[in-house]
């Protein structure tokens, strides 16, 4: 009956350029498409599986390259003035690879069906990626003088030195 | 997608009319909101009623002639004769009816209108005296004007100032006093025999004037009169009156007649308090404590015609109906005004009226009503019968008109003449000065203020509303109310007046609050700051000082009931006060402590020194506040400066003073320029855009000094003259720096603000002024910061000592200025974060608003910037600074007669509180970098709420529309 509950029309199934995707109760799409792959034994597929499933993790610790080199070629775009928008992506550039890196371990988890699956490595490769981005934002914000680097940062509240004489003026 | 689409328009649109009205900036409909102007005219000397119009034409002490309306008391046109605030000596022409005027070397004449009719340059730029010529020899139906100047006579026409003859130079003209008397110029010196008489007709019939010698009994004083009847004199003892009769036949002859054989009644006073008038048969002899008697002279005789004993004032003659008389004033002390009118020939009293003085001694705020300048004026009432008015200033410096037995009119002029001003708070709330209770508004008036601003700002107002929107921002603004403000803008102004009055103005609307009048013998030179409190329940308190002996004194004042707290008598004459910048803190009280010096001008002579309170709290702290407290000045030679240091002995001994050092400078000083030592510094640093590090040097112990050719002294040709600047260590007297400015010359003006030195100076061949500005950094050469050293350890800051100097680097440069400086100033703001204008007080009068950043030196020499000096805010350099009419803070007035401007920081950093006073007052308040900390004060949150309100109702309708757009698409 659990079957039966998904088996409904609403009105959002009624758009009319979507298809029906509702199947009947009982069938199993992915029985349907490779009826042999539940009868073989899994053993002989293993290695393989194995190889492509780090292969996948190490293309997906490499897919931000890209994006932080858009995102670095924009910052460098958009020069170094002060002004809303690029305070905005520096912003950006910052935060983001921040919170990556803050939520590496989700992106990568351990796997206990394949205890033997590599995800440090490839992490770590995930977290460098953004390291960089994050360099690239730091240095902006140098380049916009808004890191406290060098002493006159520091000195411009400092105190007029008291004087030891005082002359009174007569005049 | 239609509905949220449309949506978001609504709202774009409803943000972009919030931002308009945020950001549009109203300039009309303020002015009045923070500043005030109130124009006055002065302490008349001489009055003159206008022939065919209702109006009163004065000439005052503060160099101004100008027309009063008889009606109002309203000024009907002014003009300032720009001189050093003397009293222009005024001649009334009555053929051409114009004012002819002399003062400060020109010689100018006015119609009644207030038109210029011609201007004359006299040769020496000094006071000069001038007569109407009615002699004889005048056959020129315009009249003629005679020009006395330093021994010099000059004819003029009084028509055209063509020259009716060749100047002439009679030496022994150039004396103290000069009279016209019955076509002869009288010149004496005062407390001398001697006696020159010089026919005036001979000057205008060009012949070479005879100059004869008269030898008078006695010592004459500077008490003296001339006219038809002759010249009279008081003696410089005050007890006899010496006649000169000339003209008729035979000799001028002095007579001298004891007083008390002439007017029995009169008591003996000295001859300074008494004045006399001359009229077509006699004279006015009138003693300023009490009594005028009128004279009649027949063959140099003078003899009594009548004498009034309560008599304060006295007119000069008027014609009343077919009678000649003058006009008496009695009574001033009680609660009536009479006013006696008195034949000059028979010494009948033609007149007597009675005026009610109650309202004018409210306006005096209790100051005895002492007339010290009578007019007197004849008109024809209804009845064609002839009445009488006059104009009465009074030595408090009311004004006021007097006429049918009513004061028509009264106009304080006390505070034409303020000589000084302090900034003080003014009560807090609960406590608030009594008799001053601000209106208070209801709810309804508020809402209905809020939705006319609206209104107004969406322009869909009427004139009407317009107008009661000016209205009521006047009644519910809390700028007049009589307490403090959280932000410090609201502050009591106390003005020290040249009459002898203290007056307390209320910043928001320039009223007085309370006055207090001085008796003459007992006027106060000096308005200095005395005692304040951090708790509210005190009031602070305000030193009084005169400085002169005999009785110099010292008195505090409660400065929100100008009541006299104690009174001080001085055992000496102070010829200096100085202020010690740190004060001395006693419980929740801050004391101001000064050093009084007396010091006479004689070479060698040590200043005598007294602290002032003169306890032991007060020497201790003195004592305790500086290592070794010095005090210079601009000695007694020209061009001498001396410091001296001070030691302060054991208790009691008081302070002895040691000449230091002594600095003798080439030519004439022409300005002296000190930082104010309580100015506050945010930084002592500047970082530039590559963030290097210049320290800043601030040694409060600098002088600037401009030397050159003295103002005013002939140029020789073939002489070069130069400005030169010299920046002085006022403990050391060592010179650290000058800089020489060929080809120029004062007069300089000069202020040190910080670390920049600002001065003006004339440039001799283009005419023009330059402003040249000076920023003084400290050069030690290897001097290094440590970001830790600073962080950690607190002793990272070293004293500096002027007796170990640091090299001085100086970067300076000159530009012209559109503007002719007569003054400067800086603003103050309570941090001194805020970025600084410079307050240029200019010869039309009027401030201009200078940002700090147009005389910047280091203004680079090319029109392309870099970046970085784009950032540093620096701006090409230009050789002229640039000239906003925007920039004035006067804005468009004329403050006439502008002598000084005060500055007050609020306790808001972006803004400060100007007040500039002459003869006129003028109070603004200034945000020299806009207002970047506070919402205006007629910000309209009514429309904000609306705005908010609209977009939340926009936004709930736009999302309701959108779901039904979707549930219409769907069913499609």
């Amino acid at each position: 009956m659990a079957d039966l509950k998904s088996w409904k029309m609403d009105f959002e199934s009624l758009i009319p350029d979507r298809k029906s995707q509702t199947d009947p109760p009982g069938y199993d799409a992915s029985i349907a498409k490779d009826p042999i792959g539940m009868l073989s034994s899994s053993k002989a597929k293993d290695k393989n599986a194995l190889a492509r499933r780090q292969q996948a993790l190490y293309a997906k610790a490499t897919a931000p390259i890209k994006q932080v080199g858009m995102m670095c070629f924009m910052a460098w775009m958009f020069g170094n003035s002060i002004q809303i928008f690029s305070i905005f992506m520096t912003f950006n550039l910052i935060s983001a690879p921040v919170s990556a890196i803050m939520s590496s371990g989700e992106v990568f988890p351990r796997d206990e069906e394949w205890k033997q699956l590599d995800t440090l490595t490839p992490r770590a490769l995930y977290c460098l990626v953004n390291l960089g981005q994050l360099i690239f934002g730091l240095y902006k914000l140098s380049a916009m003088r808004l890191l406290p680097s060098s002493p006159s940062d520091f000195i411009s509240t400092m105190p007029v030195p008291p004087v030891l004489e005082h002359a009174y003026p007569a005049l | 997608m239609r509905g949220p689409l449309g949506g978001m328009h609504v709202q774009i649109l409803l943000a972009l009319i919030i931002y308009a009205i945020v950001v549009a900036a109203r300039f009309e409909d303020q002015a009045g909101a923070y500043d005030w102007y109130k124009q006055h005219i002065g302490i008349a000397t001489s009055a003159q009623f206008h022939p065919s119009k209702p109006r009163v034409c004065v000439a005052t002490e503060q160099s101004v002639v100008g027309c009063l309306n008889l009606r109002d008391g309203s000024i009907a046109w002014r003009k300032s004769l720009q001189t050093a605030h003397a009293a222009p000596s005024v001649a009334y022409v009555e053929s051409s009816s114009s004012l002819v005027t002399a003062s400060g070397g020109l010689v100018r004449a006015f119609d009644l209108e207030g038109g210029l009719k011609w201007q004359r340059k006299l040769p020496v730029q000094s006071g000069a005296f001038v007569s109407e010529v009615k002699g004889k020899g005048s056959d020129n139906s315009s009249g003629a004007i005679l020009a006395v100047q330093a021994g010099a006579v000059q004819v003029l026409d009084a028509a055209d100032a063509s020259q009716l003859s060749k100047p002439h130079q009679l030496k022994g003209l150039a004396k103290d006093n000069i009279v016209a008397a019955d076509g002869y110029l009288v010149a004496y010196n005062t407390g001398s025999k001697a006696v020159l008489l010089v026919s005036t007709s001979s000057f205008v019939a060009g012949d070479a004037a005879a100059e004869v010698v008269v030898e008078a009994p006695q010592n004459l004083s500077a008490a003296a009169a001339g006219g038809p009847a002759g010249f009279a004199a008081l003696s410089a003892c005050g007890s006899s009156l010496c006649v000169l009769r000339l003209g008729g036949s035979g000799d001028a002859a002095f007579s001298c007649l004891r007083l008390d054989a002439l007017v029995p009644e009169l008591t003996a006073a000295p001859a300074v308090s008494r004045k006399l008038i001359a009229t077509s048969a006699g004279f006015v002899l009138l003693s300023s404590d009490a009594g005028a008697a009128v004279l009649s002279v027949v063959d140099g005789a003078p003899k009594l015609l009548r004498f009034n004993a309560a008599a304060m004032g006295a007119s000069a003659e008027a014609v009343v109906g077919d009678d000649t008389a003058v006009g008496l004033v009695e009574g001033a002390t009680g609660d009536k005004l009479r006013l006696v009118v008195v034949s000059v020939s028979s010494g009948e009293v033609l007149q007597e009226e009675d005026f009610p003085a109650a309202a004018l001694n409210r306006a005096a705020h209790g100051a005895a009503l002492q007339p010290g300048l009578v007019a007197l004026g004849a008109f024809r009432k209804k009845d064609k019968s002839w009445g009488v008015r006059a104009l009465v200033v009074f030595r408090c410096g009311l004004t006021a008109l007097l006429q049918q037995g009513v004061v028509v009119w009264s106009r304080d002029e006390s505070l034409a003449t303020i000589r000084q001003t302090l900034f003080v708070d003014l009560p807090a709330n609960g406590t608030a000065l009594k008799g001053d209770a601000a209106a208070k508004a209801d709810m309804n008036t508020r809402i209905r203020y809020q939705v006319l601003g609206a209104k107004v700002q969406l322009k869909l107002n009427t004139p009407a509303e317009a107008a009661e929107l000016l209205e009521l921002r006047g009644l519910l603004s809390d700028k007049n109310t009589p307490t403090r403000d959280v932000n410090g803008f609201r502050k009591l102004l106390l003005a020290l007046t040249g009459t002898g009055s203290l007056s307390a103005l209320h910043n928001g609307d320039g009223r007085v609050l309370w006055s207090r009048t001085f008796a003459p013998d007992a006027v106060p030179t000096r308005l200095l700051q005395w005692r304040s409190y951090h708790d509210i329940t005190h009031a602070p308190e305000v030193l009084l000082l005169r400085e002169t002996q005999p009785g110099a004194y010292v008195s505090a004042i409660n400065a929100h009931t100008g009541e006299e707290l104690w009174k001080q008598p001085l055992t000496h004459g102070v010829s200096r006060v100085v202020p010690v910048p740190a004060p001395l803190i006693e419980g929740s009280a801050v004391q101001s402590v000064y050093l009084l010096v007396d010091h006479a001008p004689a070479p060698g002579a040590v200043p005598a020194v007294t602290l002032l309170p003169d306890t032991a709290a007060a020497q201790a702290h003195f004592a305790s506040s500086q290592r070794a407290p010095y005090l210079f000045w601009e000695g007694s030679q020209p061009g001498v400066l001396q410091g001296f240091s001070l030691e302060a002995g054991a208790a009691g001994a008081g302070i002895s003073a040691r000449l230091a050092w002594q600095v003798a400078l080439p030519d004439s000083v022409l300005a002296l320029a000190t930082r104010d030592p309580t100015e506050p510094i945010q930084s002592s640093v500047k970082v530039l855009s590559d963030r290097t590090i210049k320290y800043k040097y601030l040694n409060p112990n600098l002088l600037f000094v401009a030397t050159g050719l003295a103002n005013g002294a002939a140029l020789d040709g073939d002489d070069s003259t130069a400005v030169t600047a010299h920046l002085v260590d006022t403990v050391t007297g060592r010179v650290l720096y000058s800089q020489s400015h060929p080809g120029a010359r004062g007069p300089v003006t000069a202020v040190v603000s910080e670390n920049l030195v600002l001065y003006h100076f004339r440039d001799v061949e283009s005419g023009r002024f330059v402003a040249c500005s000076m920023e003084m950094y400290d050069a030690t050469p290897g001097r290094e910061f440590s970001v830790l050293d600073y962080l950690f350890n607190p002793n990272s800051t070293q004293p500096v000592s002027s007796l170990t100097p640091t090299p001085i680097e100086v970067v300076s440069q000159s530009y012209f200025s559109r503007i002719v400086p007569t003054g400067l100033a800086v603003t103050r703001t309570e941090q001194g974060i805020t970025a600084k204008q410079l307050l240029v007080v200019t010869n039309t009068d009027q401030v201009y608003a200078l940002d700090r950043r147009w005389v910047d030196p280091r203004r680079p020499k090319k029109q392309k910037l870099t970046q970085d000096e784009m950032e540093e805010g620096l701006t090409p350099y230009q050789d002229t600074l640039p000239f906003s009419p925007l920039s004035f803070a006067t804005l468009d007035k004329q403050v006439l007669g502008l002598r000084a401007v005060t500055v007050e920081p609020t306790r808001l950093e972006s803004t400060c509180l100007m007040f500039a006073h002459g003869v006129d007052l003028f109070y603004t308040r200034l945000a020299p970098a806009k207002g970047f900390d506070s919402l205006e004060d007629d910000f309209n949150y009514a429309l904000l709420i609306a705005a908010l309100v609209a977009l939340s109702v926009g936004a709930v309708i736009m999302n309701y529309m959108t779901k039904q757009a979707q549930l219409a698409w769907k069913w499609k």
